[in-house]
């Protein structure tokens, strides 16, 4: 597993063609580098290549035919949750176990209106589009027909970005691209073992203080797309910085905002829960900023925060009852 | 700080600023009141200028902290908690040692400190713009914030007064609810009357400090939605364009701001209705009565 910087597109490309081979896996996650929890999830691959959080870049031009295989790897079902009753809240489904089918959601970048494809347990399926909207865009898979708001398990690192770059003109190099993703899974006291509780957020993959770190100058412009791929609102927030919103994903497009909309402290993403990206572009002029170190976060919404915890269940115990699933798991 | 932080070294060739005489010399003191049967009690802050007195009661809300564009401020945060507090001042663009994330903000070996009980450390600032701001704990922000270490930071025009019967901050927070958590506005779980004088222009200050949620807050007079006129987000004034009069009702997320402007009528009531909605939960509302006078 690899954390995804975003910063390499992946796929072949050829004039005017992108051939992209993509799988979901069964992966290991380590969001806080090797010092706390190892935990076992659904993770986008290129194929050949290590599986990634988020997923693979998908970068190209408009006006690019885009032709991307996605390949279920899944042969049973698994064990993605548990939301257990009583704990999690009032109407989100006891989802304990997901898949084998996959399904994704966003893969066309806003080219057509209802963007799902169902993927069954081992088979693959291929996708052709041709790019023609500029924006960004989030894709993300899960292992039931949930809505984003509901995808907290082990498939909520399903989640990659797509960028349509307009057909003239070269992208900042310096641009940086951000996925937020989250892990919940709650104790589930009324089921089977394990009974685990780990809470993760992450940006790129990691979760602070093992989050990518960056360096600039007084006078530097620094342009962000971010997208929320978790099941909530994460308002953005830097400290000692104003920044200026330059557009929000829509899902089916984005909304480019007027030049002399206000500066923001903080911004909001759109909620999550609906299908496609939720990209607010940032960019930041540093001219008048002070040096020095700064954090910049984002608050999570919509729910109480959580302290991670370890698991409590034994290897020995998960191995004894989901043979298949834990030798694959912590 | 844990989860979706990044962390930003900014450098700046022309090396450290000089310092400066500062225009105004504040006092900010954390404390903790007695919850007069034993149990821990609000926790908040007093305010004093340089030769005043501080008030000695706190209050949630913590007081108004009024800067002026462009003046340089020396604000020194004493700890009289039992417990080591920092202070973010949030959107304020400021030097980063100052800045309230101990241990990070700063440069080099100089980084904010993480004030311990009984010691204290001075902030300065010279605000580039006016606007609606927020001070607020960094530390242990789960029990800090919900007991009311908060308040208002409010830059003003150079030379413009601040006039409390025009002018006015409504703040939704956490409050402590005996052990559990609640949604307060102005740190009243059940908001008092909040009477404007009719015939002139108000201010209204949204500030969203609750570390969680979003909330939806309306201008509303009976069933019928009032309008209001948008002035500012995030402390920067909107663009003529957005400046417009529209439906008084927002939705400010954590950390956000919002300034509007409004004009109650000559007589009557309106109320602010402040509502949480939560996935799976019933909403939760604060109604602030507004009635003119």
């Amino acid at each position: 597993m690899v954390a995804n910087d975003n910063r390499a597109p992946a796929g072949t490309v050829r004039p005017g063609r992108l051939d992209l081979a993509l799988e979901a896996r069964i992966a290991r996650w380590q969001p806080d580098l090797d010092v706390d929890t190892t935990v076992t999830v659904l993770a986008f691959a290129e194929a050949g290549g290590p599986p990634s959080i988020p997923g693979p870049l998908v970068r190209v031009r408009a006006g690019t035919e885009v032709r991307i295989r996605l390949r279920n790897t899944l042969t049973d079902s698994i064990r993605i949750g548990p939301p257990p009753p009583g704990v999690r809240r009032p109407g989100v489904p006891n989802r304990q176990f997901g898949g084998p089918d996959l399904v994704v959601r966003g893969l066309r970048a806003g080219t057509v209106g209802h963007d799902t494809i169902r993927i069954a347990a081992g088979a693959e399926r291929e996708i052709r589009f041709r790019a023609t909207k500029p924006g960004t865009y989030l894709y993300w898979g899960s292992l039931s027909t949930d809505t984003l708001t509901l995808r907290t398990g082990r498939d909520g690192q399903l989640s990659g970005a797509i960028v349509v770059d307009p057909a003239d003109g070269e992208p900042d190099p310096s641009e940086r691209i951000f996925v937020v993703t989250v892990l919940d899974l709650l104790p589930d006291s009324t089921g089977p073992e394990p009974f685990e509780d780990i809470f993760e957020m992450a940006i790129n993959g990691r979760s602070w203080p093992h989050t990518e770190r960056f360096a600039h100058a007084v006078g530097d412009t620094v342009r962000w797309r971010w997208l929320n791929g978790s099941d909530t609102r994460h308002p953005m927030h830097l400290h000692g910085f104003h920044f200026k919103l330059l557009a929000r994903g829509q899902g089916r497009g984005d909304v480019v905002l007027p030049p002399d909309a206000p500066l923001g402290v903080t911004a909001s993403s759109s909620p999550a829960g609906r299908s496609g990206s939720r990209g607010p572009h940032l960019a930041r002029q540093l001219a008048d900023a002070l040096p020095h170190r700064r954090p910049h976060h984002l608050f999570p919404s919509g729910r109480r925060r959580r302290s991670r915890t370890t698991p409590t269940t034994s290897r020995a115990t998960c191995l004894t009852r989901w043979p298949d699933w834990c030798s694959a798991s912590r | 700080m844990a989860g979706l932080v990044l962390g930003i070294e900014v450098s700046d060739p022309r090396g450290p600023a000089k310092p400066a005489q500062p225009d105004r010399v504040l006092r900010l003191v954390a404390r903790e009141a007695s919850g007069g049967d034993g149990s821990t009690g609000p926790k908040g802050f007093t305010l004093a200028e340089r030769g005043g007195r501080a008030v000695d009661s706190l209050t949630v809300p913590g007081p108004p902290i009024l800067l002026s564009k462009g003046q340089l401020a020396a604000i020194t945060v004493v700890n009289t908690l039992a417990e080591p507090a920092t202070i973010h001042w949030h959107g304020m663009e400021l030097e980063s040692v100052f800045d309230g994330v101990a241990g990070w903000s700063g440069i080099g070996r100089r980084l904010a400190p993480l004030i311990a009980p009984g010691d204290s450390f001075t902030v300065r600032m010279a605000p580039p713009r006016a606007g609606t701001f927020i001070y607020h704990s960094h530390m242990d922000e789960t029990d800090q914030l919900r007991r009311g270490m908060y308040g208002p930071l409010l830059v003003l025009e150079p030379g413009a007064p601040f006039d409390p019967e025009r002018d006015h901050v409504f703040i939704a927070a956490l409050a402590a609810d005996g052990d559990s958590v609640t949604q307060a506005v102005n740190g009243q779980v059940t908001p008092l009357a909040y009477p404007v004088r009719s015939g002139t222009r108000h201010r209204l200050r949204f500030i969203n400090i609750d570390p969680d949620d979003t909330v939806e807050i309306s201008l509303v007079a009976g069933p019928a939605l009032l309008r209001w006129r948008p002035l500012a987000s995030d402390g920067a004034d909107l663009p003529a364009a957005l400046a417009v009069e529209g439906p008084a009702r927002i939705r400010l997320s954590p950390g956000e701001t919002r300034d509007v402007e409004w004009s109650p009528p000559d007589s009557g009531s309106a109320e602010l209705v402040f509502r949480w909605d939560f996935i799976g939960l019933p909403d939760l509302t604060r109604r602030v009565p507004i009635p003119t006078r």
